[in-house]
């Protein structure tokens, strides 16, 4: 057995027996840190992986595509496309989205169905033996009419077998398929909301008969470029040209700002964790300083002593860490329907089927986590290292003496961290809105913060005022002798309250932002929309001869119409909306920013290419008042001018508005997609919308009214911020179990004392205030220092990060209340972390461990 | 549902009688139809090759009537598969590709009015004569055909009564007659080297609904020129249960283009050799002794290569090659033919 093994058994290993709960408690730590970071990158990669798996879907060989906006193109430009040199093959592909249900049952379900041409498309194999009764590859059921290829989850969960017939909405249309084959689970690049049907039928249900949304291109992998190149010089008006490795690059860049965020949360867990791996570190530093001197004296070297206790902290890292991963995979199954659910809400619709195991996430957090807890140890290891040969410290020795002189230094230095967070906090957003200044901000304001904590607890320790009684004079004492340990137990709480703080705070905020934006824009008594339009992706589900028939229903005062399209952009694709902008002026519907003359920019609207932009939009695009955007349309490439910003917070990436009539001049179409109707003074909304429901059949909408609909959209704010929820609750977790490691240890290492207090008269009922003193300090200056550091990360989370990734102008909400609700249950949390140490100094036998000394 | 689509297609029913050039068209009136054409190459060199082209049709459904023009032009009423296979019989290598093709958008067609079928830019197109000039394109990476096709016989009338019966029911014939010798000229490109070439071909032109019966399994088809001048047909129907289906039947075709029509009592097969396939592992045979009357001598038949398997294309694998023929006696070379072998792997459904 080599010197560092036998070291590590000595100082290590037996401590560690001998301190089992404390042990627990800070593995506890270190694997709820790693468990939530790995279970937010497996599910930010397997949502990003679902995206890309659809993007793949039928594209084994494909490496060029001509991707089309809302409306598709010309399905003639197949024809050039195929007979370029190096293009092995071209497949079209007609894809739209289905809502399960019809007659009374409606379940809601969406399913993307691809329409594609089976003699040219290379489907996933198991696509091709999706057939149970068929030995080879039925062409002819595959290209019957209205024949459909639907998952094993689909026909499990609706009951179907081959040769059922799959009912369902294409937008407001009812659509009834035949099932003709069912695709066996696990088919690689098939996800189960997919189905496939021929690309005829596609045409004919999605209303897109002549027009393409994609063409999938497998070409000569040597020639891509020229390939690229030449198809660009045939791709249609709407289309964009890009290699399906472009495509997913930009879906994951799209999804950047978001994905940060969330990993940024979950890696707050894991530094909380680390304070905690110090503070262990650092108590059986000063619990065996007699021991450590003494194996110096016996020729052990500060180096040797040093890797004993970065070892000790490297052992809470490996073994956390591989709980932690444990853990976090089965944490990942949740994380995913809430990362899903949000992106899906935010940005376009996506169903992964199980997590997505990856060997990079888990190695990375294994070695973030070993990493972490390796340099948590440093500080103590380094303290350890200085110890003098033979040197008996006392408890309350040289060692936290010398903190003094640290303690006006981490003061200054944790100051200078606060300034530097100041001043990072005003830098722009780097790259595509990734507001890398905004994070580090929060990590200087939380690291400053933390070097503070030392000063405060002295400060407050030393306070003659707060020496009430003899149980406060004994726990400040105490203390105060334990400075260092007590500010790692203090700002481990405090960052865990300050991320609860800030959370609340951003949450609370942009939810009464929501809701001030609802009650603005949401002024129609009743909205009308295609089954699912609010994930499905539609095109003009509504013919203006539906809005006419609305319109002339009896109770109806007015209608306005909603159309909304994809359209490509600087490379990307932004959202253009259509709407009657008089009648938005009129009721006042869009919050412009600035001084807008609302009549006189309706008027000009309708008549030209005036636009409005969502600040969304105008952070994305980097386009703002006075700038002008080109987009390709059907009437040829047209120049939008920016007359207006406006604040928006339904989509991820922001939307650009035109008038309707300058849509209908260069889209030449006139169907809507969502229509928000006012009724006259008296009418009765329940009729309303049964006459509706009449006059559009056959074909179908979602109904909603007003408070149904505001109630819809913060049912989406809720759920997506879920997620954000469980991830401070267990930052909270895992500060707590810090408190209660803390107040544990320091009871230990007073057993003497404690010993000597009861023989000299302290009650049992004293020595336990005496502990819930020392919990109640920890928990004050913890919720007080914790709610000032929370506010100054709310700010930088609102009006940095936030506005930098999503440009969204959220506005500050913070009842004073909230404050005081936070501070009382951080106290109380501490109080409760003291019960079980408490009790155990209450039991502190006298004469046992009087004599043992 | 397939026999109430089926009910809509005509079967080949005698008496027929053929007319030229109308019949080298298509006839969608048939659910099934093929233009084959197999041949042997010669570059200046000496560097040796056999093609395979065929175009098919499959009818799904008779074309309406009344054809919206507000419908998706992808709604298919015929499919146009394709198979082009190269064979190398110097270097004894064989490759083979499949396209698929339906008629949105022109992408696969075969005209009723004139000698013009595509599948994918793959075509066979020809002159509005008994015996037209054909050409015949096909790619596949560093492959192409390119030939101009001068039939030196008129065309050669197989079966009785205008039908070549394939069992017992009422549907299983086809109408199909052979362009036997066929000189050919042209340019083959090879893994991207390009070589003139001229040689002889066979094509075969067959059309029909529903004309196999449910108890064969395939069918073994010989194309044998022989250097007198003169060629032989003939196929042999298997049946499930081993036996050989009586209907089976072949041609003798004159050196001045006159048919003998041959029934099953009238040739023999004797198969000598097998192989077994590395990509299916199905065993065909791979050698005959052929006995026809009318032929003095009985026929050595050896594939030049043994693997022209065509593996899968169009769910249905079989095997296309190359043959020479010899003396079964003496050795001596009395021509060349191709041989095509299905339901080796799996039963064929037509």
């Amino acid at each position: 057995m080599s010197a560092f093994a036998l070291l590590l058994r000595a100082l290590v290993k037996q401590h560690a027996r001998r301190h089992a709960l404390r042990s627990i408690v800070t593995l506890a730590a270190v694997a709820l840190g790693v468990a939530s970071a790995y279970a937010i990158d497996l599910a930010n990669s397997t949502a990003i992986a679902s995206f890309s798996s659809s993007v793949n879907v039928i594209a084994n060989r494909v490496n060029v595509q001509v991707l089309g906006t809302g409306e598709g193109f010309d399905e003639r430009a197949l024809l050039p496309i195929q007979s370029i040199p190096g293009v092995d093959s071209a497949s079209p592909v007609v894809s739209g989205d289905i809502v399960l249900g019809g007659g009374s049952s409606f379940s809601g379900e969406i399913v993307r169905v691809l329409g594609v041409d089976i003699t040219r498309a290379t489907l996933p194999p198991g696509v091709r033996t999706a057939q149970s009764d068929a030995r080879t590859f039925d062409l002819h059921a595959f290209i019957d009419r209205n024949g459909v290829f639907i998952s094993r989850r689909i026909a499990r969960a609706y009951h179907l077998r081959i040769g059922s017939v799959l009912h369902g909405f294409a937008g407001a249309r009812p659509v009834a398929l035949r099932v003709a084959g069912i695709i066996p689970p696990n088919t690689v690049g098939v996800d189960s909301s997919v189905a496939f049907t021929d690309i005829a039928t596609a045409q004919t249900i999605f209303h897109s008969v002549g027009r393409l949304d994609r063409i999938d291109i497998a070409a000569d992998p040597a020639r891509v470029k020229d390939v690229v190149a030449a198809v660009e010089r045939f791709a249609p008006a709407g289309s964009r040209v890009l290699t399906p490795k472009t495509r997913v690059s930009e879906i994951s860049r799209m999804l950047a700002s978001f994905t940060m965020n969330l990993t940024a949360l979950a890696y707050v867990a894991l530094l909380v964790g680390m304070y905690l791996i110090y503070n262990a570190v650092a108590i059986s530093v000063v619990q065996r300083s007699s021991e450590i001197g003494t194996l110096r004296a016996l020729g052990a070297t500060r180096a040797a002593i040093f890797r004993t206790f970065v070892a000790e902290g490297a052992l809470y890292g490996v073994t956390g860490s591989l709980l932690g991963l444990l853990l976090g995979a089965a944490l990942a199954r949740f994380s995913l329907g809430a990362v899903e659910a949000t992106v899906s809400a935010l940005y376009v619709g996506t169903h992964a089927d199980a997590v997505k195991w990856s060997l990079g996430a888990t190695l990375q957090s294994f070695a973030l986590g070993t990493a972490l807890a390796m340099a948590a140890a440093v500080g103590p290891a380094l303290g350890a290292a200085a110890t003098a040969p033979a040197r008996i410290m006392r408890n309350s020795g040289a060692a936290e003496r010398r903190i003094r002189g640290f303690t006006a230094v981490a003061a200054l230095a944790g100051v200078a961290l606060l300034v530097l967070a100041f001043f990072a906090a005003r830098l722009p957003a780097v790259g595509e809105g990734i507001p890398l200044f905004g994070y580090a901000a929060g990590v200087l304001a939380i690291a400053g913060a933390s070097l503070e904590t030392p000063l405060c607890v002295s400060l407050l320790t030393r306070s003659g005022r707060f020496a009430n009684g003899a149980a406060a004079v004994l726990a400040s004492a105490f203390l105060r002798a334990s400075t260092r340990r007590i500010a790692v137990a203090v700002a481990s709480l405090m960052v865990a309250v300050a991320m609860m703080i800030a959370i609340a705070v951003l949450v609370g905020s942009f939810r009464a932002t929501i809701v001030a934006w609802t009650n603005d824009t949401l002024s129609a008594d009743l909205y009308i929309s295609a089954p699912g339009a609010a994930d499905a992706s539609l095109r003009g589900a509504f013919p203006p001869g539906t809005v006419r028939r609305i319109g002339e229903l009896p109770g109806v005062a007015a209608v306005d119409t909603f159309r909304g399209l994809d359209v490509p952009l600087e490379g990307r694709f932004a959202q253009l909306g259509a709407t009657n902008f008089s009648s938005v002026v009129h009721r006042n519907k869009l919050r412009f920013l600035g001084n807008v003359d609302v009549r006189a920019l309706a008027r000009e609207m309708r008549a030209s290419n005036d636009a409005v932009v969502s600040v969304p939009f105008s952070t994305h695009f980097h386009l703002g008042v006075g700038d002008a955007l080109a987009i390709r349309t059907p009437s040829g490439i047209q120049r939008f001018h920016i007359v207006a910003l406006y604040n928006d917070y339904s989509t991820g990436g922001g939307t650009f508005f035109i008038d309707e009539a300058t849509f209908a001049r260069l889209y030449h179409d006139r169907n809507v997609d969502s229509i928000a109707v006012y009724l006259r003074p008296g009418a009765s909304p329940a009729r309303v919308r049964t006459e509706i429901v009449r006059a559009i059949a056959p074909l179908r909408a979602d109904i909603n009214s007003n408070d149904e609909l505001r109630a819809y959209a913060l049912s989406v704010f809720d759920h997506t911020f879920a997620i954000t929820n469980a991830l401070y609750v267990i930052s909270m977790v895992i500060a707590v179990l810090g408190v209660v490691s803390t107040l544990f240890a320091l009871v230990l290492e007073r057993r003497i004392d404690f010993a000597l207090l009861r023989y000299v008269g302290l009650t049992r009922a004293g020595v336990r205030k005496v502990v819930f003193l020392q919990a109640l300090l920890v928990g004050v200056l913890a919720g007080a220092l914790g709610i000032a550091l929370g506010i100054a990360l709310a700010a930088d989370l609102i009006y940095v990060i936030n506005r930098q990734s999503f440009g969204w102008l959220i506005e500050w909400h913070s009842p004073g209340r909230f404050y005081a609700e936070a501070f009382v249950m951080v106290v109380a949390a501490a109080l409760l972390a003291a019960v079980y140490p408490a009790n155990v100094a209450a039991r502190i036998r006298t004469s046992e461990v009087l004599r043992v000394e | 549902m397939l026999s109430k689509v089926l009910a809509a297609f005509l079967i080949a029913l005698s008496p027929y009688t053929y007319h030229f050039p109308r019949d080298h068209f298509a006839h969608d009136g048939y659910r099934t139809e093929w233009w084959y054409f197999t041949g042997h190459l010669r570059a200046p060199d000496g560097h040796r090759f056999g093609y395979e082209l065929t175009f098919f049709r499959i009818g799904l459904e008779p074309k309406p009537s009344h054809w919206g023009k507000s419908q998706s032009k992808w709604y298919a009423y015929q499919l146009y598969p394709a198979h082009f296979a190269i064979t190398d019989v110097s270097d004894g290598n064989f490759r083979y590709a499949e396209t698929l093709a339906r008629d949105a958008l022109g992408q696969g067609a075969a005209s009723q009015s004139a000698l013009r079928v595509v599948a994918n830019g793959w075509s066979l197109t020809g002159t509005s004569a008994v015996r037209p000039v054909m050409r015949l394109h096909a790619f596949n990476g560093g492959d192409a055909l390119d030939l101009t096709l001068r039939p030196s016989k008129p065309p050669a009338i197989n079966g009785q009564g205008g039908i070549s019966r394939k069992g017992t029911c009422a549907s299983c014939a086809s109408h199909y007659y052979s362009f036997t010798r066929i000189a050919t000229k042209g340019t083959l490109e090879y893994g991207g080297v390009r070589y003139a070439v001229d040689g002889v071909s066979w094509m075969d032109h067959e059309y029909g609904s529903d004309e196999l019966q449910a108890n064969q399994s395939g069918w073994d088809w010989f194309s044998l020129q022989l250097n007198d001048g003169r060629e032989v047909m003939l196929y042999r129907l298997r049946e499930k249960n081993g036996k050989v289906t009586p209907q089976s039947s072949g041609t003798l075709v004159e050196r001045n283009g006159a048919t003998t029509y041959l029934p099953l009592s009238a040739f023999s097969v004797r198969s000598t050799a097998t192989w077994v396939s590395p990509h299916t592992h199905a065993t065909y045979p791979a050698g005959w002794i052929v006995r026809v009357r009318g032929v003095a001598r009985p026929l050595r038949i050896t594939p030049d290569v043994a693997d022209q398997e065509l593996a899968n294309p169009g769910g249905t694998t079989y095997w296309e090659g190359a043959v020479t023929i010899s003396d079964a006696a003496t050795g001596r070379k009395l021509g060349a033919g191709y041989v095509e072998l299905t339901g080796y792997v799996a039963p064929v459904q037509l």
